[in-house]
């Protein structure tokens, strides 16, 4: 019987990954099938209604739960959890990768780590097909949760809210002032911090007295921390380029003219929110939801404007540029505050989204049971290179 | 340890005679050494005291020297074979500063057994006088260190020293032996012969020791690396006493059974059955030589392409060598066997007469000789077993050898005469036959033992191994 088994796994590894590394398909495969029957073998407990958090291994439980109770199931994941995984596979050195021989021009056969991003993705539709609803911070984000074949009726967004009524209280300091902007986050790559310092090198020179603050802890990285200071001592802005550390954020709000925000990476930063209820105007880069932050969602009716202007990345020309337009313009400024005040209001606010919460868990606590799982087998969740390979 | 066969396998390959006789003289003595020093001792002996010691003192002095061979190896089996397997773990995990540690531990754990198994028996069972029961014990003891240091000396590749220490150690036992002998009787025999003993367990021991880095610390340490071993305990300890269940039968139920200071024998049967144990001898040097060179370059070869992450076609051709290196290799030591065999039973009225012996032992020789061929294929069984680590495996080989040669000998006895060594070679073909069907079953699945059963990231308890 477990010689019978050992033969599937062979098997298997001649049907998936032929020419891979069999120690890491071992592993990789027990580790995979290990969590998948583990999920599939757990005491479920008993409720009116199933929450996860994730696709991956909660998100099967969540749907095993959902097929085996026939009690709905939400799944609210703000990242999505496979691209997540992804980026975390393409980056694990604990994966052997067997260095190419020869001068074949043809594509490489499948490796292991497209083996376990598609193991992710298979978790991820299984739960995609039997959750409703799946609920995420930004409409990019379901391009993805679409691709890896959520069903388009069970897609909603519920954003992040933050607390509009203490944000809006801060009063605006109107007095003659220099110019101030501020990038509020962790001193860290990938919130590219060097940008906004090359930037703000930019400005000095049509704005001699800016103050531009860096707000935000720098001791998760410290040797990038001290490389920013250098940076910003080589571009001659050191008193210009402030680092305050963690910081009241309230405290500082009613005076900066506008937010710098440079990351590489982002999903629904809270810091243009916050900032836009204090009546705050941002300059973003192309990341996560900011353009729906910035010029509000496709619904927004009547629209409110433009809350401040969203730049191409590691571009410290163009966010100058938008900051200093911003800058030099206060009855702009002003507008573009005013935007992003009412978005948050209508969009953003705290109450309001946890009232929408509220009514997801009641609605499904409430729910009669549900049918059977109608999964769709025409989904989008094969890769077209995986088909090549196979 | 393969170690040794390798610098002998180099010397056979010289494109000349003496390299190839020189490395089985080696093979041989690295590999049946301790054997071929109890039978040379007791034959040797017998022979050589005729006429110049009184009857009664020679068997006293061959009933001690045979009990203590056979209790001695029953006590430290068990050891020498933990220690083995602790060793080559070290040599592998070029850990080689714990070795001192191990050789003092084996001593230790050797000689104290001896301590306490021989000074009853010889002190208070055996009818010895004071002095005679003195160098009994200090017999005992030295005999034990030739065991201990007998497992350590294949991992060594200077197999000069221990064939000169084997040969310089006999010469020097029978000579003091004769001579002392001469003066004072039982005591003078065992007195004489422990000074060639001791040269033996000395020149082994400063051979080991100078090998090693001499920093002995921690001997406590390795009891914790001790446990998971202990089947290797058991498979030590019923390998020798599966060799030696059959002869202690016969001395208490073979009517023809003799007794000496007080301890019964039977020196046609033993005599019969040390000299058919010889045939073994050339199979065994060819298994160190060729057979286990050969495999065993295959064996890392296997075990490193796992490790360096080869594809399963890869991994299944190192197998599939690894397989027909061996199975090759056992057809030829087979071959090499049954040719000595057959030579040897045809030859027996010879031998019988060459050496020695008594006409009466001519049919106990032949069905020894017989089973000494599936001997030699149960030692070799034995040993690729614990190349595989299939420790419970080794244990059910080694329970049924000790079962079918007790139940043999027992039957054996119970037929009569004409049936004394049936039972011995009855018992050794079903062990060897089944010795070999566990290396084939399990050989052939290498690839799902190795990364499932034997595999310690998988086993909730680290003694699940087949």
């Amino acid at each position: 019987m477990a010689v019978s088994k050992w033969r599937l796994t062979e098997r298997l590894y001649v049907k998936l990954l032929p020419g891979a590394s069999f120690l890491d398909f071992f592993w990789s495969w027990r580790a995979l099938m290990g969590g998948l029957f583990q999920m599939l073998l757990t005491p479920l407990p008993q409720a009116r209604a199933y929450h996860t958090i994730s696709t991956g291994y909660a998100g099967l439980l969540a749907a095993r739960a959902r097929i085996e109770t026939n009690r709905p199931a939400i799944l609210t994941e703000h990242g999505i959890y496979t691209n997540e995984r992804r980026i975390e596979i393409a980056m694990a050195d604990w994966l052997h990768e067997r260095a190419p021989t020869g001068f074949s021009l043809k594509r490489a056969k499948r490796d292991l780590r497209e083996f376990w991003i598609d193991a992710f993705r298979s978790y991820a539709r299984v739960a995609y097909q039997a959750i409703d609803p799946i609920v995420t911070l930004y409409t990019g984000n379901q391009i993805m949760q679409r691709r890896d074949g959520a069903p388009e009726s069970a897609l909603r967004v519920i954003p992040n809210g933050v607390d509009y009524g203490r944000f809006s209280r801060i009063e605006r300091d109107q007095a003659a002032r220099p110019p101030q902007i501020a990038l509020i986050g962790r001193v860290v790559p990938i919130k590219d911090v060097k940008t906004y310092i090359r930037a703000a090198a930019v400005l000095k020179q049509r704005f001699p007295d800016l103050a531009a603050y860096v707000m935000g802890p720098d001791e998760e990285d410290p040797v990038y921390a001290k490389e920013c200071r250098t940076l910003a001592a080589h571009l001659g802005v050191s008193d210009t380029v402030q680092f305050t550390g963690s910081v009241k954020l309230d405290d500082y709000l009613g005076q900066l003219d506008a937010i710098a925000l440079t990351s590489l990476s982002e999903a629904q930063p809270l810091v243009v929110l916050e900032a836009g209820a204090a009546g705050v105007p941002s300059v973003t880069t192309d990341v996560g939801c900011c353009r729906e932050l910035i010029f509000g969602q496709a619904s927004e009716d009547p629209p409110f404007g433009a809350g401040g202007a969203v730049t191409a990345g590691a571009d410290p020309e163009a966010t100058a540029n938008a900051l200093g337009a911003i800058l030099a313009d206060p009855a702009r400024r002003t507008a573009m505050g005013k935007a992003m005040q009412q978005r948050v209001k209508a969009s953003y606010d705290k109450p309001d989204i946890l009232a929408v919460y509220n009514e997801l868990y009641w609605n499904a606590a409430r729910a009669p049971d549900l049918g059977t799982v109608q999964t769709t087998s025409d989904a989008p969740a094969q890769r077209p290179q995986i088909e090549e390979a196979a | 340890m393969a170690g040794v066969g390798f610098a002998l396998r180099r010397l056979a390959d010289r494109s000349d005679l003496g390299g190839a006789a020189q490395a089985y003289l080696h093979a041989t003595v690295i590999t049946s050494g301790p054997w071929l020093m109890t039978i040379l001792a007791l034959a040797g002996v017998a022979y050589l005291t005729e006429g110049v010691v009184d009857p009664s003192h020679a068997l006293a002095f061959r009933t001690v020297l045979i009990y203590t061979f056979c209790i001695t190896l029953c006590l430290t089996g068990g050891p020498t074979m933990v220690a083995s397997r602790m060793m080559a773990d070290m040599i592998f995990a070029r850990r080689m500063g714990e070795a001192s540690s191990l050789i003092v531990a084996l001593y230790a754990v050797s000689l104290g057994a001896s301590l306490l198994v021989a000074a009853p028996l010889f002190f208070l069972i055996a009818d010895l006088s004071p002095s005679a029961s003195v160098a009994a014990v200090v017999n005992f003891g030295l005999v034990a260190a030739v065991w201990a240091g007998a497992t350590f000396i294949t991992a060594l590749k200077d197999y000069w020293t221990i064939t000169i220490a084997f040969a310089v150690g006999m010469i020097m036992a029978f000579v003091m032996a004769l001579w002392l002998g001469g003066m004072y009787q039982t005591s003078g025999l065992l007195w004489g012969f422990n000074i060639g003993l001791g040269a033996i367990a000395f020149a082994l021991l400063g051979r080991i020791l100078a090998e090693y880095p001499s920093d002995v610390r921690n001997v406590q340490n390795l009891g914790k690396r001790l446990r998971p071993l202990w089947p290797y305990l058991v498979v030590g300890a019923l390998h020798n006493l599966g060799g030696w269940s059959d002869k202690w039968i016969m001395w208490w139920a073979a009517p023809e059974a003799q007794s000496a200071i007080n301890l019964p024998f039977y020196s046609h049967y033993d005599g019969a059955m040390f000299a058919a144990y010889l045939t073994m001898i050339p199979a065994l040097a060819a298994f160190t030589l060729h057979v286990e060179t050969g495999f065993f370059e295959r064996y890392r070869r296997f075990y490193d392409d796992i490790a360096d992450h080869a594809t399963l076609p890869e991994i299944t051709r190192a197998h599939r060598n690894l397989m027909e290196t061996l199975f090759g290799g056992l057809r030829n030591l087979v071959v090499l066997q049954a040719a000595v065999t057959v030579t040897a039973l045809l030859a027996v009225p010879t031998l019988v007469e060459m050496l020695d012996m008594d006409f009466r032992q001519v049919g106990m020789l032949r069905f020894g000789i017989l089973g000494a061929a599936f001997h030699m294929l149960i030692v070799v069984a034995t040993i690729l077993l614990c190349y595989f680590d299939l420790r419970y495996d080794n244990m059910r080989l080694q329970a049924v050898f000790l079962g079918t040669n007790v139940i043999g000998a027992i039957g054996s006895s119970a037929a009569g005469f004409p049936f004394y060594g049936y039972g011995y070679f009855l018992a050794a073909m079903v062990t060897a036959l089944y010795g070999l069907w566990l290396v084939y079953r399990r050989v052939g699945k290498l690839p799902y033992i190795t990364y499932v059963t034997n595999n310690p990231s998988l086993r909730s308890n680290a003694d699940a191994l087949i």
